[in-house]
């Protein structure tokens, strides 16, 4: 008989135990072994992660789930700016609130989300990752930033 | 009372009630949609070493209510003091049981399986714990700069 172990467990047993984890313990788990990495990296996980987590999650997530998912502003792109699209990019750049009137190629698009890049974050990837991280970091800043205070709408 | 048989993969045959085993989803499917009392079930991904576990947590949650449609999210640690006993296994044993769970749709047992495996990785501080503690073999699938860019990455979230 062969030696079962932990590694053996398949993807979708490995997801409802991955979402019981926050995201240092997910981070460790990726690096834990290939299989892992594979699953916790993966867009359709975070994608899954983010259905879990919003519907039945006594975290802060709860409740967002009528939230389109959208990628996260403040984050550093340009890892993976070949797989975004041109829509997400737009999305992007327009919460960046970087004006994208002028901007009809898709390749002056990159150019300028990557120019706005927060350049202090690390380059995560997949995109979901990413933008996850991203989110989880923004909700322990602690100030406002100028442009936001000038354009929210009171 | 009605009983059904069901032989393990090391061909132990076991005979138990129809209310303890209709717990799991697969043999209550199966003995209501084929009509099958008599002949044995077999279960070929199941070792008699695992069902006897497995029937330990029916034996523990016969008398349960029927759990709800939409599950809740429990605490990790949040299970009762028979189950965390039941839980105590060697984790190839743990994997197994899992898998039988999963298998032979016991939601609640493959549930409370997940959170004993997420209980256990929360006592890891990183990646090296968790190899050593669930006996992951080392894998050399990074090179050197992925590894330094990677532990930049853990260091930006506790940052």
């Amino acid at each position: 008989m062969t030696e079962t172990t932990i590694k053996v467990l398949p993807r979708e047993i490995l997801i409802s135990i991955f979402s019981y984890l926050d995201m240092k313990e997910l981070l460790n788990c990726s690096e834990a072994c290939q299989l892992w990495n594979n699953v916790a990296n993966d867009n359709s996980f975070y994608k899954k992660f983010w259905y879990i987590w919003s519907h039945n999650s006594n975290r802060r997530w709860k409740g967002k789930w009528r939230m389109a998912l959208e990628l996260h502003p403040r984050c550093n792109y340009s890892r993976i700016i070949d797989t975004l699209s041109v829509k997400e990019i737009k999305s992007v750049l327009k919460k960046r609130l970087i004006p994208i009137k002028g901007l009809l190629e898709k390749s002056e698009l990159k150019k300028a989300l990557l120019d706005s890049d927060p350049k202090d974050q690390i380059a995560y990837f997949p995109k979901w990752k990413a933008s996850f991280v991203a989110a989880e970091k923004d909700s322990k800043r602690t100030a406002i930033t100028k442009e936001e205070l000038c354009t929210t709408e009171w | 009372m009605a009983s059904v048989k069901l032989t393990t993969s090391d061909d132990k045959e076991y005979t138990l009630d129809r209310e303890l085993i209709f717990q799991s989803n697969l043999i209550k499917n199966m003995v209501t949609d084929l009509d099958v009392f008599d002949a044995p079930i077999p279960l070929p991904n199941v070792t008699s070493s695992t069902l006897d576990i497995v029937i330990k947590y029916l034996k523990i949650h016969k008398d349960d209510p029927p759990p709800p449609d939409k599950p809740i999210e429990k605490a990790v640690d949040d299970m009762i003091d028979e189950d965390k006993e039941l839980m105590k296994l060697e984790f190839n044993i743990m994997a197994d049981v899992i898998l039988a769970a999963n298998y032979l749709d016991i939601p609640g047992l493959l549930d409370i399986g997940c959170r004993t495996v997420a209980w256990h990785i929360k006592q890891c501080k990183d990646y090296h714990e968790i190899r050593e503690k669930f006996n992951i073999p080392k894998e050399l699938w990074r090179s050197e700069e992925e590894i330094a860019e990677m532990k930049k990455e853990l260091n930006g979230i506790l940052g």
